[in-house]
């Protein structure tokens, strides 16, 4: 099946068995920053932007992909909201394991970029999501802390938000 | 800074910073498992008319390969001969260019099995047995309690699976793959293909903490990944599915550990000890024998007692092999031991703090007991986290709560809430004397060069351990951190004999950086000529305090004392369990990052926190930790929660429900369960009281009938 999708922006017509999932498509073409973890759409290791919301590429069969748009890790790390979450996971102290990364810049975009200051509750849910053991909890919670303050201060700050 | 030797044509040990599974060579072919369905049987034929043009079935049968793989002097099968040992043993390797093709094609591919009988039943491959003091017969005072405890707890994670790469080329055999035991896979790789050591080139691919079957499950699988890539002369992957990874890879060893302890009522003095450990390994695991020690000697813990007995037997069986983590092997024990304490507790004149101070090793200089641990703050520990977490006053109230839990009506919103509290404490031991790996093979090189830097050589480990030993060195000698670097340039004539970035050697290597960074002081100068090199081992003493004949003595190089308190609620209307705090607290001798150590610690307690109940979590808002101040050398802590975890969750949940549990994991339906028993144990009781004082009335009456009709 003929199936034109965008890939990390570059327009693409993948020909594949419909069935087959984006997780192996997205592999096969050498985009390994999503990782194959519990293959149930539990961890999230395997994360990409589908149309800018992160889904979990094990459970999207890839004909239902058909013009949509996809983002990498590999592609996102280009962009300055990438830059905003690396700095302040390394002001947090937090070192990622490399396996878990997709799931853990994916979730912490969509949260900044759906919430100008994310609450305590959402952080605390989106960090107790988490399925890797490589960040402590209160750690990653501090890292999306100064990720926030990092994208406030490159945006600048707004008023009466 | 770039490490100051390069590398070299003869080198064949390389760190890469990439998972394996990332990799891809051109002509690569997938390799996909072929498993067997039954636990017994021979087989007779395998179906390859269902193969595709362009794949291969391959199981090694006909090969001129060496069938078996060795680690400890034990063999291990590398594929099914042809009796099959257990069920779900690779029989062979379905190979092709699509990896979900070849993935189909292995599930599918019907294996021919002749049955037979050659099912065999558990046997005992390795024990330990200790008689220490007399046969004790309980006096007037003593009360003696029985109970067994069951946990087959394993670390649930999504780390890469188990797999390798290899191909050959230009008569070298290349292996890309996670091992914590380099000088094991290249040795076995070595026997299995008959290339000469120093021409495999071994590329460690990132290695993630928490992958238990990287000691030696993965080389079996680096091995047939091997045989397949020489047979078809092309590079072959080789990879564990998800589902494979949990069944074969990570599921942990069951142990059952039954406790007879008898204690004096009034003084509550441990009077003596009879415990009995039984764990089922599978088909096969070269770790038995240090599995069944390290039990026996963690079944007592802290404790001192006159009179023990302790039988340790790891059976072998039909089963699937079980992986190994020895960071974790003593949290059984203790989970067993620290229930039956708090079984024993409400039989006795002592609360649960009182009971473990007055028990604890070292109370007395006259005791002579068979395991020596050296930490001279628990007492100190104990009062502290007790209480941080007010333990007693809690722990007191409960018990009168949960005494009076069947006059309550739990399902008014007025109801007091049911909870419980649970003490526990443990110990984590570092350089177990006993191990099948020698200790004192463990070395650290530091190299300091005429412009000030510094070399580290050393197998990678991870950033947060880096960056410790980079303070400890910057801190000692006065280098600046830019200035260290690391040196893992090896070859297989200097590769470490024994595994690496294990929690252990890492400790036993931060403790020979500070050893080595005292030797190097003196040495250090402005107008150094030449660089100077300091290699440091351990020093021979540290053995000499274990007798392995009669295996007693200092059983660690360094031990770490920790106690933790959590208290627990049940929902009465949803019976789930809501942690209202965890404390810890740590005698880890000098806490060099306290930050670093105390995040490490949170992680590891989530981390255990979600491996107490099937297919749910629990979650803890209030975790508090503590440090016990010291200047003592440092101790690694972070895997001692895993030993006081489960004790403390399922003594909070006992006290909670009104009834011992004495298996973890919990299933999400057990406290619902547990609570019906209660209840259901409950009625029975009452009912059998009314049917006795409807008896005893009925006697009555007739009784006073007839005195008044006389």
């Amino acid at each position: 099946m003929k199936i034109p999708v965008t890939i990390n922006e570059k327009k693409i017509i993948l020909d594949e068995n419909p069935d087959e999932k984006l997780l192996s498509v997205l592999r096969n073409r050498n985009l390994i920053s999503l990782k194959r973890g519990c293959e149930i759409g539990r961890c999230g290791f395997c994360t990409v932007l589908l149309n800018d919301q992160p889904v979990s590429s094990c459970l999207i069969p890839v004909g239902i992909v058909k013009d949509c748009e996809i983002v990498t890790l590999e592609h996102f790390e280009k962009t300055q909201e990438f830059q905003d979450i690396e700095r302040g996971f390394q002001q947090a102290g937090v070192v990622l394991c490399g396996y878990c990364n997709s799931h853990k810049y994916f979730s912490v975009y969509k949260l900044l970029s759906t919430n100008y200051r994310p609450s305590r509750d959402q952080l605390y849910q989106l960090t107790s999501e988490d399925k890797c053991s490589c960040t402590e909890q209160t750690a990653f919670m501090n890292g999306i802390i100064f990720a926030t303050a990092n994208k406030h201060n490159r945006e600048g700050r707004k008023k009466n938000v | 800074m770039c490490a100051k030797k390069t590398s070299t044509q003869s080198e064949n040990l390389f760190f890469s910073s990439q998972f394996f599974s990332d990799l891809n060579f051109p002509d690569m072919v997938f390799g996909s498992f072929v498993r067997t369905k039954t636990s017994s049987g021979t087989i007779v034929n395998a179906d390859t008319s269902i193969l595709p043009e362009g794949y291969f079935y391959f199981d090694g049968r006909n090969e001129k390969i060496e069938r078996n793989y060795s680690v400890n002097g034990k063999e291990c099968p590398l594929f099914c001969d042809g009796n099959i040992k257990f069920a779900g043993q690779s029989a062979g390797i379905v190979l092709g260019p699509v990896k979900s093709i070849a993935r189909q094609l292995a599930s599918r591919m019907a294996l021919e099995v002749k049955e037979n009988d050659s099912s065999t039943q558990p046997q005992v491959i390795a024990q330990r047995n200790i008689n220490y003091g007399k046969e004790y017969t309980p006096e007037e005072d003593d009360i003696t309690v029985e109970n067994t405890w069951e946990t087959d707890i394993s670390i649930l994670n999504y780390s890469e699976p188990n797999g390798a790469i290899c191909f050959e080329k230009d008569s070298r055999l290349y292996v890309y793959t996670h091992s914590l035991w380099i000088k094991d896979l290249r040795s076995n790789l070595s026997r299995v293909t008959g290339y000469d050591e120093a021409d495999i080139v071994i590329y460690r691919t990132k290695l993630q903490t928490n992958n238990t079957s990287a000691l030696w499950l993965n080389t079996i699988t680096a091995c047939q990944c091997a045989v397949a890539a020489i047979k078809l002369k092309r590079p072959v992957k080789l990879e564990f599915t998800r589902e494979e990874q949990g069944i074969f890879a990570e599921k942990n060893t069951s142990i059952t550990i039954s406790h007879k302890t008898t204690v004096n009522k009034r003084s509550g003095l441990l009077k003596a000890m009879e415990i009995n450990i039984s764990a089922d390994c599978g088909y096969y695991n070269p770790f038995t024998q240090e599995i069944a020690d390290r039990l026996a000697i963690s079944s007592t813990g802290i404790y001192y007692c006159p009179n023990v007995k302790i039988a340790s037997k790891i059976y072998s069986s039909n089963s699937i092999p079980s992986s190994i983590d020895f960071n974790i092997i003593d949290s059984r024990a203790f989970f067993a031991l620290e229930n039956q304490i708090n079984a024993l507790i409400p039989h006795i004149d002592q609360d649960s703090l009182s009971f473990r101070k007055i028990n604890k090793q070292g109370n007395s200089k006259n005791e002579i007991f068979p395991f020596k641990f050296e930490s001279k703050n628990i007492d100190q520990a104990l009062d502290a986290v007790c209480k941080k977490s007010i333990f007693l006053r809690k722990e007191a109230s409960y018990k009168v709560t949960g005494d009076k839990r069947f006059s309550m009506d739990h399902t008014s919103p007025f109801a007091p809430p049911l909870r419980g509290i649970s003490l526990a404490c443990a110990y984590e031991g570092t350089g177990f004397a006993g191990s099948v790996f020698d200790i004192q093979k463990n070395s650290v090189e530091l190299t300091v060069y005429p412009d000030l830097s510094l070399t580290v050589h050393a197998v990678p480990v991870s950033e947060s351990i880096w960056q410790d030993w980079k303070k400890i060195i910057s801190t000692s000698l006065n280098i600046p951190e830019s200035s260290i670097s690391a040196d893992p340039s090896f070859s297989n004539k200097t590769e470490p004999e024994n595994p690496q970035t294990s929690d252990a050697s890492v400790t036993v290597s931060t403790m020979l950086i500070k050893k080595a960074c005292d030797s190097l002081k003196p040495k250090i100068s402005d107008n150094m000529a030449t660089p100077v090199s300091i290699k440091k081992t351990l020093p021979p003493n540290i053995k000499k305090k274990w007798d392995s004949s009669s295996f007693s003595g200092t059983p660690f190089t360094s031990t770490a004392f920790a106690a933790m308190v959590l208290e627990v609620e049940l929902d009465s209307c949803t019976y789930k369990e809501h942690i209202r705090g965890i404390w810890f607290i740590v005698d880890a001798g000098k806490i060099l990052n306290p930050k670093a150590v105390e995040i490490d610690i949170r992680n590891s307690i989530q981390e255990a926190l979600r491996e107490l109940v099937e297919n749910d979590e629990i979650e803890a808002n209030e975790i508090n930790i503590q440090f016990i101040n010291s200047d003592e050398e440092p101790k690694p802590v972070g895997e001692v929660v895993y030993s006081l975890l489960p004790a403390v969750y399922s003594g909070a949940v006992s006290q909670a429900a009104g009834k011992i549990i004495n298996h973890l994991p919990l299933k999400t339906d057990s406290i619902y369960n547990i609570t019906v028993d209660v209840i259901n144990e409950h009625k029975k009781n009452i009912q059998k009281l009314e049917e006795e004082f409807i008896q005893e009335k009925a006697q009555i009456d007739e009784s006073t009938q007839e005195n008044e009709s006389k």
